[in-house]
């Protein structure tokens, strides 16, 4: 299968190790091509968990088990194994001119069957600090989103999931970006808009062994990052009209969607703090809602080419409705990360999790994990 | 040693503890750019992407030495106020946010010097030492 056989030629390119920055340019006729791209192999394996046997949502898991991401369905199991979280993504940059340049990126996750475009934009840089694109991109919804797939610029194994992994990741859709330096305030804002449908979604697996549809439309964001020496602050806000369509039984639900977060993180050369916080809120057409606020805070230590990492996260669904809407997910995470840096652009991370949630989930039960990655750049 | 050589050598050894202190690593634009000076805060905004225009409103594309060039290491650290990792970290995040390309890398000062000279939309930076009449310089530190 293509698939397969392209994870693994570039699972070779990664190892075998390409120069530290590449980058492929051909110039013809003004117009100039980049390529670029990250891997990360990620293992793991759970080792106790308080659920045994059959996962109590869906059947076809077995636990003890922890879900590490959400959007693909990413489950360890108490088997070593590097299915979960292994990916791979490769982009091209095609510049035609100053003004105008396309991008592409195509992400191959081991758990999933098919390679995934994640970005394919044109972007129309119109005016000075300007950038106007159109096509698709991720969903900015939190300060990792962008680029959460990219181990290698950030310190845990993957971002925490108490934030990060919804039913849908990207839209298609139009954007504009304006950056500039303010009050010595390095910003950069933006406004999107698009919509977004995802078949036979791996997110609600974690909920039923149903095939689940979901859509988000109507999306409608802003965000805004305002950096200074070490300090670090970004917004968003977003409203989309989400549903879902359940095939095997034909339910379907139809939520208005309110998200917000802040993210606020402080660098000096030795000590970082990485901190969010998000609200995200869901009115159900059936006159139910769903919020769910969570945050995740951590401190790490840049000590020569070794990282260690704290890093906690808690995840609390509230609803008002506890027979629409009887398991609300309530959990917290406390994980300890080590990283070390071959170079700037390969590092390899050691993280140990403890995931605890409340009786009322009833999800995965509580675990704890190890995980080993390799993280790189090309 | 003659006591009337000590002076001298302190003269000598003060003549070039100066001269190394200044020799050190200048921003460059080429002579045909109309540009003048710039700050650390622009230089440091457009080698981290997020400025893609010189002030006049012209397109800056930055050109960087290799990791291994202790005038890269100086000039990211000292301008731009990221170190190997941070930087190359900062462009994981913008490269695979679609935001841009990471500045160019060439090997030499010289490749930067001539590369810079004859494209006005460049921007390098080499040894203060090694400025000539093809470049300008438009930052220095100290």
């Amino acid at each position: 299968m293509i698939t397969r056989k392209l994870f693994l030629i570039l699972l070779m390119v990664g190892i075998g190790g390409l120069p530290n920055s590449f980058a492929l340019a051909q110039e013809a006729q003004g117009t100039s091509v980049t390529f670029s791209g990250f891997l990360s192999i990620d293992a793991g394996k759970v080792i106790n968990g308080s659920f045994q046997g059959p996962m109590p949502n869906n059947a076809n898991y077995s636990c003890p088990c922890y879900l590490a991401d959400w959007s693909s369905n990413g489950m360890y199991s108490p088997t070593f194994s590097f299915t979960p979280e292994t990916r791979v993504g490769i982009q091209a940059n095609v510049k035609f001119n100053d003004l105008l340049s396309f991008t592409a990126q195509v992400t191959d996750r081991a758990d999933e069957n098919a390679p995934q475009v994640s970005w394919a934009f044109l972007t129309y840089a119109f005016a000075p600090n300007w950038e106007l694109t159109v096509g698709r991109k991720r969903i900015p919804l939190y300060y990792y989103s962008n680029f959460q797939d990219v181990g290698l610029a950030y310190p845990w194994v993957t971002p925490p999931p108490e934030l990060y992994g919804w039913e849908v990741n990207n839209y298609n859709g139009v954007s504009l970006r304006y950056s500039n330096s303010i009050a010595g305030y390095r910003t950069t804002s933006s406004i999107f808009t698009g919509s977004e449908t995802v078949l036979n979604d791996p997110y609600y697996l974690s909920s039923s062994p149903d095939n689940v549809n979901a859509s988000w439309k109507n999306m409608v964001g802003v965000d805004t990052e305002w950096t200074k020496d070490w300090f670090t602050a970004r917004l968003v806000y977003l409203l989309a009209n989400a549903s879902s369509d359940d095939i095997t039984t034909g339910a379907t639900t139809a939520a208005r969607v309110h998200s917000f977060g802040i993210a606020l993180n402080a660098d000096f050369d030795d000590w970082f703090v990485l901190s969010e916080f998000t609200a995200d809120d869901r009115a159900y057409s059936t006159n139910y809602y769903v919020n769910a606020p969570a945050y995740s805070i951590g401190a790490g230590y840049r000590y020569g080419a070794w990282t260690p990492f704290l890093n906690y996260g808690w995840y609390y669904e509230n609803t008002n409705d506890l027979t629409q809407y009887p398991t609300p997910a309530r959990y917290k995470r406390a994980s300890l990360t080590v990283r070390y840096d071959f170079n700037s652009s390969t590092a390899l991370k050691v993280q140990l999790d403890n995931y605890q949630e409340a009786a009322i989930s009833h999800l995965t039960g509580n675990s704890k994990l190890f995980r080993i990655a390799f993280d790189k750049t090309f | 040693m003659n006591k009337r050589v000590l002076p001298v050598l302190a003269a000598l050894i003060t003549l070039l503890a100066t001269a190394i202190a200044e020799a050190g690593v200048v921003a460059i634009v080429s002579s045909k750019n109309p540009v003048g000076t710039l700050s650390k805060d622009q230089l440091a905004d457009i080698y981290l992407g997020n400025a893609k225009n010189f002030p006049g409103g012209a397109t800056v594309s930055p050109v960087d030495l290799p990791e291994s060039s202790p005038e890269r290491e100086d000039f990211h650290k000292t301008v731009v106020g990221k170190n190997g990792a941070q930087f190359k970290a900062h462009w994981a995040k913008m490269v695979f946010s679609g935001r841009g390309t990471p500045p160019k890398e060439v090997p030499t000062d010289a490749d930067v010097k001539s590369l810079v000279a004859s494209n006005p939309g460049m921007i390098g930076y080499i040894d203060k030492a090694a400025v000539d009449g093809s470049v300008k310089v438009v930052f220095e530190a100290n």
